[in-house]
């Protein structure tokens, strides 16, 4: 970076970039689980709705940590616009199952920013992304660990499945 | 002469960005030709048209390039 930018910025203003389009992917990841959350209370399944509650704060709460990241390393970090959130589910399984899905698109999603910022050799950014990096790991083994219940119990009723499930 | 600030300089390197992409720019092609610009927390209202916004995209990566 030039010097006076430099003297201004820790950031490297690509990483800035695509720091901030994980920004709005966290939140409508945030905003989704917010709509399988409604979705499992309207049908009292108080497991489910008690795990997607917790997954839509700590989306957020990973969307804030970066949106904080960014403003202190001298970027300009970006309030998303949230595109349309799907309400609409056939079944507690394809929810648990987009939920993989979407865990698995971010986890994708920081694997692009970690690889950036090692591109351009901004290590604090590299540093700052390892606790994703880390993150995503568990996150995606909690929801697999979840089908795998499914799998388990297949045919038994809804809420003796939901009821076997963690709450967060 | 304009000055900027810091974060007005990045606040218009994200606009000028989105405004080059290659959607936004044919949009831009297919309707006026140009761009009204607020810049400078709406301190200016600048007239861009596509050669002049090209080339303001291209100063600023300078600035903010290696």
């Amino acid at each position: 970076m030039k010097t006076a930018i430099r003297r201004q910025m820790t950031i490297h203003p690509e990483v800035m970039d695509v720091l901030n389009e994980q920004i709005a992917l966290e939140m409508h990841a945030s905003a989704s689980y917010l709509a399988m959350a409604s979705w499992c209370d309207q049908r009292e399944l108080l497991n489910s709705k008690a795990f997607f509650y917790k997954q839509s704060e700590e989306e957020r709460e990973h969307g804030m940590r970066i949106f904080n990241f960014i403003n202190d390393a001298g970027g300009a970090a970006i309030s998303p616009a949230i595109p349309e959130v799907n309400n609409d589910f056939e079944s507690l399984r394809e929810i648990y199952e987009k939920s993989l899905d979407q865990e698995i698109q971010v986890t994708q999603s920081i694997y692009k920013c970690f690889s950036k910022a090692r591109s351009v050799n901004d290590y604090a950014s590299e540093v700052f992304l390892q606790w994703f990096v880390n993150e995503q790991v568990e996150e995606e083994d909690t929801v697999r660990s979840i089908l795998d219940v499914f799998d388990l119990m297949e045919g038994m009723p809804l809420k003796m499945i939901d009821e076997r499930l963690p709450k967060e | 002469m304009m000055k900027l600030t810091f974060p007005q300089l990045l606040q218009l390197r994200k606009k000028v960005n989105e405004l080059t992409s290659p959607l936004q720019l044919q949009h831009i092609i297919d309707n006026d030709n140009y761009v009204l610009l607020f810049i400078a927390d709406k301190e200016h209202l600048v007239f861009l048209e596509i050669p002049t916004l090209l080339e303001l995209k291209e100063e600023i990566s300078y600035c903010f390039s290696f």
